[in-house]
């Protein structure tokens, strides 16, 4: 199916999976499908028995035929009939067949993909930190199409197998010295078969390599078009993208070639085992070891024979493919979250954080935090300052309990919130993020994502406390205005109030505003401001901000520097004591141009 | 597909030019998708006729089989001759090896083919996206337009081969097994005239039945991607919002959509009457030779058909072989078609998505001024502008002349359309009334391209691309020096932290390399900005994500190269406010007011509103315009 996005490497979080290993996790996904595979088998059963049968009464048919005098035309007819109803019941079989196959992949896919959706969910930030949406959604897309016809595989080489079986076994009893003859044959197939394998892997692999390249450039080019506009590269970046593609194309000729010899050489074969038959098989009817009819049975079989024999050998190289796409999607299934959350319910909270020795880095090396504490009593307001890097969203994001800390505990009104009900407990936190960013779909769903059954009236309040009143009414469409691919439509400021909305709606306990109105214009920030004390009145609040006027009517500012709270106080009080306060007071105000 | 497929926001529409974009012969677009994807198939007449033409030479080598087969069972057999038997088996052996290296040719040929067509698909897509307007642009969905380049193209080129040679093939094959077979018995031959109109007809509907399930599958499949991609990109919106469960439901509603699709689209597919009609008509034969061989055992029988008299030929058992043979022949190819019709439904699905956007008109792209001694002065004349016919001016009746060397500053509310006046300035939109001048040359007679390279634009959104910082610096100018590449990012205060990076200019940016913060990225996107040198400079709002300490610093490099050029500023900092040599107060639309900052501060209120939290404010002057005046006039305006 789609190619869409370039085949994942090795994750981090891949394992090897022994065959058992492997078989034992897809007879979990199949198990739900027993009877429908138990239909395909029979209807394979079926299928292959006529393919069997037919040219049996055909021989028969034949011989009856050819004896010139005496021939038993009764028989012959009926024979005849047999082969007519024969033909409609495979066709039936095999209409059987496909609609079965193709009911079981669709399942299986929809099943596979759902439960990596619901996979996804659990995990921490980190986990999308580390892996990159273009390698998750190669394996939620791709690799779980591969494995769907990867179940079909087992169905699929037994009946080939047990096909080949019979047939060999029937013509090793009309004639084993020509049946032999046939299978010289077979060791050929197999080698042709092995070396096509070994090419289309090594082609893939390098046409795969390749086509991500040309996908990246597309997805870059495609989101950056305004960049390309605006410094007027079109055509440099064209020149790049043929280049990209010529380089995909010759692999993918490679490929294309390797796939297009494969068919005449099976063709070939079939030439050669005519030749066989006729070659050796003409004398023994000759000597009258074999009748006539015999022969046109071995020819018949010998091309029955073909089909499993590809098959087979088909299904074995595919193996490998659907191997490696099984592990890694059980990887991903298994891989375990690292988010340790409890179940307890707090119901209403007053809104106290407490941070007590938080130990936290983002990678193992580097810790950000080295036992931080910190204490806000319910209902305070407070403002942290610093500089890019010092630690002040990475605060947020583990009190949001996005990240996992490693020491140290995190507490609401005196819980660890390890222990709490994880959506419950962010429903108390309305955080504004940094970046804002907004769904496809009008401006309303956007900000009901917060609340989905917020009033009317609750609606009608966040959209005027975060002014979005103020623009959407100048919108024809209003709040059913269409924000575009994530909210590319509209200014990041209208983002950022939109995006401030959807955090009152849920009318949070603790208010988290992260730059929150960095990119929106000073005047409507000054009117935002005039409500803040409103919105802030019952809550506890955290406000991030660089612009120092925004936060010196806070109830306490903390400074942050390297991970570490410098100063603590109201803004009188850093302003007398505080070096670093002062020395952020200063060169705001300084570049401001007030002083 | 959430694409618009007819917007155009300009109204200067140019009568002799076409704004679509052509990449093959115009010719091709004039129809359906289906005749352009013939139009970019036809790009290989050559490989074409060769792939006919060996299609027809293994079809005509395989038709010798059945009748040697014949032959051998009839005649050599019973008459014990050996030697011609092995001759014989020797012959088909020989055919055998013609027909590997016709196919392999024929093969090959087409995959060539169809690789190149995928290519050229991919590249016609591609280039066209980049003429398509930003109104398209911000219209369509990164995932869909995706799932075109890569899944579609991808689905055309498995149509395209073997599509192209079983065509052929299977046409080819049944009127040569309709030649062979009435050479060989007439009467018999009948059975398979008979059937080929109920063969075609079949085939007519299945391909019927199955487009537009292949449509919907498409689709359906652009659609998962984009949610699936939507809750990755958005986990932290997901996370804080508690949305999980939600986004759950919804992607399930997807996903089980697309397994209805899959479902209906394979039953359909399952559906085949075709290769139905080939099993019995085959069976049928052997049935009737039977009873005319039992028949003519009295001798050839004579029949009376409307007056005509035909006669009967009998058949003997080589006959039959013959035909049992030449009937199996036709099993092959219409199972394969089966499996072909299948890809090129989905090719031809993908094609229709595809030339749908194709389709839309790119935006206008007239004229070839390019000037070389550019002084920088630039002038809107009454320009308004809507993103959408009928709907309010996003910017309304704007008149402002800038003089070249000045440095004007932009504020107002958000929305007022201050953003949108640069996307215009850059011909990014179309003004829908009024003209807007660069050196007194409309835009719209410029050469887009060297009007865009004169004008640099820092923006708000800071968008990198996956590639070296140094890459991301130099993206405006290929030819930058490693020392031009350093003096802008000093200039941006972006050299001390690119150096405290291992690999210094060679770090890579984004998911293979390292993330870099909000400032970071703003400060690289102005060394972009810096590096071109414009005459023209647009800064919006661009250091809303620095801090203060580090913007100070940019501030003072900028005043440098601030020099020789004229500037828009779109901000509301104060110190860039005081040295611009003009403000302009934008709200709704409209130019509120333009002056300096000491006029404005005195005299205009909504200027001085956003200041009170900072300062002492100089003392206001009798004539005062506050907000409730302000909004009079433009109410009354209107």
């Amino acid at each position: 199916m789609s190619q869409a996005f370039g085949r994942a490497e090795k994750a981090y979080y891949d394992r090897d999976y022994s065959f058992g290993e492997t078989v034992k996790r897809l007879w979990l996904f199949a198990r739900s499908e027993k009877k429908m595979l138990f239909i395909l088998l029979l209807a394979f059963a079926f299928n292959t028995g006529i393919s069997i049968g037919v040219p049996l009464f055909l021989r028969v048919a034949i011989d009856e035929i050819a004896k010139t005098i005496g021939v038993n035309f009764t028989n012959v007819n009926l024979y005849g009939w047999f082969y007519l109803a024969g033909t409609i019941i495979t066709w039936i079989t095999m209409y059987l067949i496909i609609r079965i196959e193709w009911t079981i992949i669709s399942r299986t896919v929809t099943k596979l993909r759902n439960d990596m959706f619901i996979q996804l969910q659990e995990h921490d930030l980190s986990f999308f930190d580390k892996n990159k949406t273009g390698r998750i959604m190669s394996r939620v897309v791709n690799d779980t199409w591969e494995l769907g016809n990867f179940m079909l595989i087992f169905v699929e080489i037994t009946v080939n197998f047990l096909n080949l079986v019979v047939m060999l076994v029937i013509m090793f009893v009309i004639e084993w010295r020509l049946t032999l003859g046939i299978l010289i044959i077979a060791p050929f197939i197999f080698i042709v078969m092995g070396f096509m394998g070994y090419f289309l892997m090594k082609f893939s692999r390098e046409s795969r390599l390749t086509v991500a390249a040309v996908n990246g450039a597309m997805q870059e080019s495609i989101a950056g078009i305004a960049i390309a506009k605006n410094f007027a590269r079109e055509a440099k970046n064209k020149q790049e993208f043929y280049d990209l593609n010529k380089t995909n194309l010759r692999a993918n000729i490679k490929r294309g070639l390797t796939f297009s010899i494969l068919f005449p050489i099976f063709d070939f074969i079939a030439s050669a085992i005519i030749f066989i038959i006729i070659f050796q098989g003409a004398r023994y009817v000759v000597n009258d070891a074999i009748s006539i009819g015999d022969l046109y049975l071995f020819y018949m079989y010998s091309l029955n024979l073909m089909g499993p024999l590809i098959g087979v050998s088909q299904q074995v190289a595919q193996f490998q493919a659907g191997r490696a796409s099984a592990e890694r999607i059980f990887s991903i299934l298994e891989v375990p979250s690292l988010m340790i959350s409890g179940t307890k319910d707090l119901g209403e909270i007053k809104g106290q954080i407490e941070f007590k020795d938080v130990l936290f880095g983002y990678s193992d090396e580097k810790t950000l935090f080295d036992g931080i504490s910190l204490f806000i009593p319910a209902g305070q307001n407070v403002a942290i300052v610093g500089h890019t890097g010092s630690g002040k969203t990475s605060l947020i994001s583990i009190l949001a309990h996005f990240y996992e800390i490693i020491g140290g505990e995190i507490l609401i009104d005196g819980n660890n919130i390890r222990n709490l009900d994880i959506d419950k407990y962010r429903k108390h936190l309305g955080i504004v993020l940094q970046d804002p960013y907004l769904f496809s779909g009008n401006i309303k769903e956007n900000i009901l994502y917060g609340n989905p059954e917020a009033t009317e009236m609750e609606l009608e309040q966040a959209v005027s406390a975060s002014h979005v009143t103020d623009f959407v009414e100048f919108l024809p469409e209003g709040l059913e205005t269409d924000v575009g691919e994530r909210g590319s439509k509209l200014s990041m400021g209208q983002r950022q109030l939109i995006s401030m909305s959807r955090a009152l709606i849920a009318n949070p306990r603790i208010l988290i505003l992260d730059e929150a109105t960095a990119s929106v214009d000073a005047y409507t920030e000054s009117l935002i401001q005039d409500g803040l004390e409103e919105l802030f009145k019952n809550r506890t609040s955290i406000v991030i901000a660089h612009r120092l006027s925004t936060v010196i009517g806070a109830d306490r500012i903390l400074v942050f520097e390297e991970g570490k709270v410098v100063g603590d106080g109201t803004h009188t009080e850093l302003m007398k004591h505080n070096k670093a306060y002062q020395e952020l007071y200063k060169t705001y105000y300084e570049f401001q141009g007030v002083f | 597909m959430t694409l618009k497929t007819s917007t155009s926001t300009s109204t200067v529409k140019t009568q002799e030019q076409s704004k679509r974009f052509y990449f093959l012969n115009k010719r091709w677009y004039s129809k359906s998708h289906k005749y352009w994807l013939l139009g970019h198939i036809f790009n290989h007449k050559g490989k074409i006729a060769i792939i006919t033409a060996c299609s027809l030479g293994g079809i005509a080598l395989q038709i010798f089989i059945p009748f040697i087969l014949g032959d051998v069972f009839e005649v050599y057999i019973p008459s014990k001759n050996l030697e011609l038997i092995i001759r014989m088996a020797l012959f088909i052996l020989g055919l055998g090896l013609a027909r590997l290296a016709i196919n392999f040719i024929a093969s090959a040929l087409n995959e060539i083919m169809a690789q190149h067509v995928e290519m050229k698909i991919r590249l016609e897509l591609y280039e066209n996206l980049q003429t398509k307007s930003m109104d398209f642009h911000d219209s369509a969905r990164i995932g869909d337009l995706m799932s075109m380049a890569t899944a579609d193209t991808r689905m055309i080129n498995a149509s395209v081969s073997p599509g192209v040679r079983m065509i052929g093939t299977t046409i080819f094959t049944l009127v040569a097994t309709f030649i062979a077979m009435w050479v060989s018995s007439p009467t018999l031959s009948l059975v398979f005239l008979l059937a080929m109109p109920f063969y075609f007809y079949f085939l007519y509907k299945f391909g019927k039945k199955l487009l537009p399930l292949s449509i919907k599958r498409q689709s359906s499949v652009a659609k998962m991607n984009a949610e699936l991609q939507e809750n990755l990109t958005g986990v932290r919106v997901v996370r804080t919002f508690s949305g999980q469960e939600r986004e759950k439901k919804k992607f399930n509603k997807t996903i089980k959509e697309l397994e209805e699709i899959l479902v209906t689209r394979g039953i359909a597919s399952a559906y085949y009457i075709p290769s139905l009609i080939i099993s019995v008509v085959t069976a049928s034969i052997f049935l009737g030779a039977a009873y005319l061989i039992e028949a003519s055992i009295i001798g050839p029988i004579l029949f009376n058909l409307f007056g005509w008299q035909l006669t009967i030929q009998p058949i003997q058992i080589g006959e039959l072989i013959t035909f049992l043979t030449l009937a199996g022949f036709l099993g092959m190819p219409t199972m394969f078609l089966r499996w072909v019709l299948d890809m090129t439904l989905l090719g031809l699905a993908g094609a229709e998505r595809i030339f749908g956007v194709l389709s839309v008109e790119s935006e206008e792209e007239r004229g070839e001024t390019i000037l070389d001694d550019l002084e920088g002065s630039i002038e809107f004349t009454n320009v308004s502008f809507s993103y959408k016919e009928g709907s309010l001016f996003v910017v309304n009746d704007v008149s402002l002349k800038i003089e070249p060397g000045e440095t004007v500053a932009i504020l107002g509310p958000t929305g007022c359309g201050k953003t949108t006046l640069s996307k215009l300035l850059l011909r990014l939109y179309n003004p829908t009334k009024g003209s807007i001048l660069v050196d007194g040359v409309n835009i719209q007679e410029w050469d887009i391209t060297a009007l865009r390279s004169i004008i640099g634009v820092i923006e708000q959104d800071t968008f990198l691309f996956s590639t070296t910082i140094g890459s991301n610096i130099s993206y405006g100018k290929g030819d930058a020096t490693k020392e031009e590449i350093i003096e802008a990012a000093k200039a941006a205060q972006a050299h001390e932290f690119i150096m405290s990076f291992t690999d210094g200019y060679e770090t890579m940016v984004g998911e293979r390399g390292v993330t870099l913060s909000g400032g970071q990225k703003q400060r690289i996107a102005m060394a972009r900005g810096f590096i071109l040198n414009p005459k023209i400079l647009i800064m919006d709002a661009s250091a809303s994500a620095i801090d203060a300490q580090t913007e100070a610093k940019i501030q003072k490099a900028i005043e440098k190269l601030l020099i020789g050029r004229t500037t828009i500023i779109i901000t509301h900092r104060l110190s860039s406010l005081k040295t611009a040599t003009k403000i302009v107060f934008m709200d709704k639309g409209r130019i509120l007011k333009v002056g300096h900052h000491d006029d404005l501060i005195r005299t205009f209120l909504p200027y001085r509103d956003i200041f009170k939290r900072f300062t002492d404010l100089p003392p206001l002057e009798a004539d005062t315009i506050t907000s409730d005046s302000v909004s009079e006039t433009v109410g009354g305006s209107k």
